[in-house]
């Protein structure tokens, strides 16, 4: 089985740089590219196989696509069981554009030429979900609406150079019901259609079990699971699909060892049986601070390495 | 004449000033002067909350560095790490939790008295809760969360509110941003608080905001409080047309099921977004607090009040925002009284 590593999601920043955007630093700019090396720098050195930019510059995972025509700002509302807030995407009229959104943050002058590069996108049903619509009068045409303005993002970064997206869908582990399933579905295939690039729809901050066996026959190349949440997924067989597995946790600073990881990793798989296999955090590491990331991307780096050496 | 009704009180903190910043990070200041610049700024605050009308007051925790960080920094257990975001620029300092928690001293009593010599009004002290103290460290130590939580509440914080009952306190206020986190813990965050407010003779009330889910998922676990007054934040998510009808006041639905249950307890309406600087007009805090009204039936368990602490604006905006909650409060009184 091929099997490798990657991060996704938004990393967190480090002292300097928080407290640079408090004080407005007019070095700013320079800052956050300096930092964006560091992290993309730590990624090499730790032989992780897709590399991201950090997005230390997104306020949240859906703010860049607010600038998607039709959405405004809307409220801060709590991003699931976290203490971390986003502001809330309004619907005031026909989503349309996209493109070149989520290149303004892949910064492709700073990611290596010697290996593969990884970008994130919100999946389209999770940004309905996390929307309020005042424009649509059904949803359907909202979803597919933005799931079109995200494909014409998937497309710019695949021509940019991106191998494998990363599509964030933490609300589908909360869709209950077959016609929002196959909305879901629906959207997932225009947003991958006719596109050369790897696409793993990851699920998290909830528990995938419900909507796994559908998920399964999504038009993706894997499904990237939380390992705190996969209690209870025996008896599912991943098939064609691989497993982006957030064996990393990124809700707690107790540093993974490596050993364990790997034996977990082994463990789950044995019974996921997936065609391939990725070490991942569970979710974006900007839940604990930048030191903390630091060091847990060693560890999944050391992890990489003994799966490689057995 | 109702004229007690729709009293004015205010949630938390308010933001420091850039002097008080200043003095705090230089060295060459001694401890006592740092000490006295805080005092200083707990006056002031307590003054302006005053002339703004309100008719409950605290300092603007003008002691404390931030709600949660000041709490860890003084119970034994915790080791506080790196910044996370809140959202956007908004940052606050986390800690881990590393060995069992412990009660050193109690850590609001000093402001709290301090707080009563200055105040002419009514003194309400706001204190972080135990499941929020929870939910924002990392665990290391506990093999179960709910342990560390109700260690919390026995251990920690039912001893300081039952001092600072002892020191003259009336109304406390217990701070559970967290409380709509985990939807499938209300019924321990419940258990939390009734932990932490067992045998404290005292006004209890409780603050929640930002729930993702307007509150829902906290019914009915939320109905076995024992608490008197639910502080919560609803205008953050309302329109800002005029207006005392449900689609004016979308943001006010919430209410709705503290009246299905037929709860009697008093509600601490949320009028104010504190993260805009926008100062509502007078006549929009009138229509919010009349639906509220409107919705429970009975002026005088609704108490007004800014979404949360107001730390996040400017201090300018922050007390113009509070006088308008007055002067809206203004408003709906008399109209309550020509009824």
């Amino acid at each position: 089985m091929m099997f490798g590593s990657y991060i996704g999601g938004i990393y967190p920043r480090s002292e300097r740089l928080i407290d640079a955007t408090r004080k407005n630093s007019p070095n700013l700019k320079s800052l956050f590219v300096e930092e964006k090396k560091k992290i993309i720098s730590l990624q090499v050195k730790a032989g992780l196989s897709y590399i991201s930019d950090p997005l230390i510059d997104w306020d949240d995972m859906l703010r860049p696509f607010l600038r998607l025509e039709g959405f405004e700002q809307g409220s801060l509302n709590r991003i699931f069981e976290k203490n971390t807030f986003y502001r809330t995407p309004v619907a005031a009229g026909k989503i349309r554009g996209g493109g070149k959104l989520a290149l303004t943050s892949l910064s492709t002058r700073l990611l290596p030429k010697s290996k593969p590069w990884k970008a994130d996108l919100p999946d389209p049903y999770t940004v309905v979900a996390l929307s309020k619509n005042l424009y649509y009068k059904n949803r359907k045409d909202f979803v597919i609406d933005v799931a079109k303005a995200l494909a014409r993002e998937a497309r710019t970064l695949e021509n940019k150079g991106v191998k494998l997206i990363q599509v964030n869908g933490p609300s589908l582990c909360y869709v209950r019901g077959k016609e929002d399933l196959g909305l879901a579905k629906e959207a997932l295939k225009i947003l991958t259609k006719g596109l050369n690039v790897k696409f793993y729809l990851h699920l998290y901050f909830g528990n995938p079990k419900p909507v796994l066996s559908d998920i399964l026959d999504f038009h993706i190349h894997g499904i990237g699971l939380d390992s705190l949440a996969v209690d209870g997924l025996k008896g599912f067989k991943m098939g064609d699909k691989g497993l982006a597995l957030g064996c990393v946790d990124a809700g707690n600073t107790r540093i993974d060892r490596p050993d364990q990881i790997v034996s977990e990793a082994k463990k789950i798989c044995s019974v996921l049986e997936p065609r391939e296999l990725y070490l991942c955090p569970n979710y974006d590491l900007e839940y604990i601070p930048h030191l903390y990331a630091r060091r847990k991307i060693i560890k999944l780096g050391e992890a990489l390495n003994i799966l490689r050496d057995e | 004449m109702k004229e007690s009704i729709f009293k004015v009180q205010e949630i938390g903190s308010l933001r420091k000033p850039e002097w008080l910043i200043k003095t705090l990070r230089n060295p060459n200041i001694s401890q006592e002067t740092k000490k006295a610049a805080r005092d200083d700024l707990a006056y002031i605050n307590v003054k302006r909350m005053e002339e703004a009308g309100l008719d409950i007051v605290y300092d603007g925790e003008a002691r404390r560095t931030e709600m949660y960080e000041y709490a860890v920094r003084n119970i034994s257990g915790f080791k506080l790490t790196g910044w996370i975001r809140s959202w956007d620029n908004k940052y606050y300092r986390k800690a881990r939790v590393i060995d069992k928690v412990g009660y050193i001293k109690p850590y609001y009593l000093d402001e709290y008295k301090s707080v009563t010599e200055i105040a002419k009004k009514e003194v309400k002290i706001p204190i972080t809760g135990p499941y929020t103290l929870a939910d924002w460290s990392y665990n290391e130590y506990y093999p179960k969360r709910e342990d560390l939580i109700f260690d919390l509440a026995k251990e920690v914080i039912n001893p300081m509110l039952k001092e600072l009952v002892s020191a003259g306190a009336k109304i406390i206020q217990l701070d559970e941003p967290a409380a709509t986190t985990h939807p499938n813990e209300s019924k321990l965050f419940v258990e939390a608080f009734n932990q932490s407010v067992k045998g404290v003779k005292a006004k209890t009330t409780v603050h929640i905001c930002y729930s993702g889910d307007n509150y829902t998922t906290l019914f009915p676990d939320i109905l076995e409080m024992k608490c008197t007054q639910f502080a919560l934040e609803f205008a953050n998510r309302d329109t800002s047309k005029l207006g005392v009808n449900r689609e004016s006041r979308q943001g006010y639905s919430a209410l709705e099921a503290f009246k299905e249950y037929n709860d009697p307890r008093e509600i601490g309406l949320g009028v104010s977004d504190v993260h805009v600087d926008l100062i509502e007009s007078p006549e929009i805090i009138r229509d919010r607090i009349l639906y509220a009204e409107k919705i429970l039936g009975d002026p005088t368990r609704i108490y007004v009040n800014p979404d949360c602490g107001l730390r996040t604006r400017s201090r300018n905006i922050a007390f113009a925002k509070l006088s308008r909650i007055s002067q809206g409060r203004d408003l709906a009184k008399k109209e309550i009284n020509q009824q």
